[in-house]
């Protein structure tokens, strides 16, 4: 295994990685909150809404 | 269809109307209670699997496989920067394919999948011109060149935001969705145009690595941690435009019963 402290051109590599790292977990993040908030306010408007908003039928 | 309008109890336009014969064919899938239903169990098994194989892809490629005996090790920049351009092509034949859902048979679906493809597509678009600037300037000594395969990508990203703000331009969300519809349908002629770029023009990108037909010139230790990688992101695309669509139904969902609710305390 090589050390990539070692690499060379490493700033650019580290940039590329941390902008790809940086974007996967902010769309996730956003996703997951965007998720979680509109189950919360579908079960605020509708108690009988459950299981994620699916409707039981 | 505007479901705001249209919705009088908890259940959709499409869920309201008693059972009916299930048809073999994508419209049954298009039900926003039977995706919700469907997407939520298949989830999982898009997300970890993403997970999954883009830390194996990445690891691989960062760590394990070899530099390149010519661009040194700033070549496993390669193992996102080829994902996020296989992802913002392939995300954009997505997006295009739900509009021509969209345009032929209306399904309100179709529009929110084409209204959530459109930012991680984009995104995905602007990591490869990013990453791909970020390659070219140890090994080409520029940040950018007006190249043909770099500007049909640009296009590409400005296409994107072109879908992004015109679906977002009118007050009336189904035009607003019709007039993206067709901008999303005339930009598939740039998919072509990038693929082709390097072979149809004299670039200073490189021509292509990787040929269905086995032509491929690279060495396996490099395309076996580009295939996890560029596997692993594709599934991360689905979970990520899958919960997004989620949500966005059950937005719409509630959008519904908060004006149901409204008409009937006036």
């Amino acid at each position: 295994m090589t050390n990539p402290l070692h690499y060379d051109h490493l700033p650019y590599i580290a940039g590329a990685y941390g902008l790809f790292f940086g974007a996967t977990i902010w769309f996730t993040l956003a996703a997951r909150n965007r998720l979680a908030s509109v189950t919360r306010r579908l079960r605020a408007a509708d108690p009988r809404a459950k299981n994620n908003g699916v409707s039981p039928s | 269809m505007d479901y705001s309008t249209a919705i009088s109890d908890r259940k959709l336009p499409e869920e309201r109307s008693g059972p009916k014969p299930q048809r073999r064919s994508l419209h049954r899938f298009a039900n926003p209670g039977r995706f919700l239903r469907l997407a939520a169990r298949v989830q999982p098994w898009i997300t970890w699997p993403a997970l999954a194989l883009t830390a194996a892809g990445l690891f691989w490629g960062l760590f394990l496989s070899p530099a390149d005996y010519q661009q040194g090790d700033a070549v496993r920049i390669m193992y996102i920067h080829v994902p996020c351009a296989w992802l913002a092509m392939a995300g954009y034949s997505g997006l295009a394919f739900a509009s021509f859902m969209s345009l032929v048979w209306r399904h309100p679906l179709a529009d929110m999948a084409a209204a959530e493809i459109g930012p991680v597509g984009a995104a995905a678009s602007a990591l490869c011109l990013a990453t791909g600037s970020l390659w070219g300037k140890p090994m080409w000594g520029a940040w950018w060149v007006w190249d043909a395969r770099l500007t049909s990508m640009l296009v590409l990203f400005f296409l994107y935001c072109g879908h992004i703000m015109l679906i977002r331009a009118f007050d009336d969300t189904e035009r607003g969705a019709r007039a993206g519809a067709i901008l999303a349908m005339v930009g598939v002629v740039n998919l072509p145009i990038i693929h082709f770029s390097v072979q149809w023009w004299n670039t200073l990108h490189q021509g292509n690595s990787i040929g269905l037909t086995g032509s491929n010139t690279m060495d396996g230790r490099m395309l076996w941690p580009l295939f996890l990688s560029a596997l692993g992101c594709t599934f991360g695309f689905a979970a990520l435009v899958s919960a997004r669509l989620r949500a966005a139904v059950m937005e719409r969902r509630l959008r519904g019963l908060l004006m149901a609710q409204a008409e009937r305390a006036a």
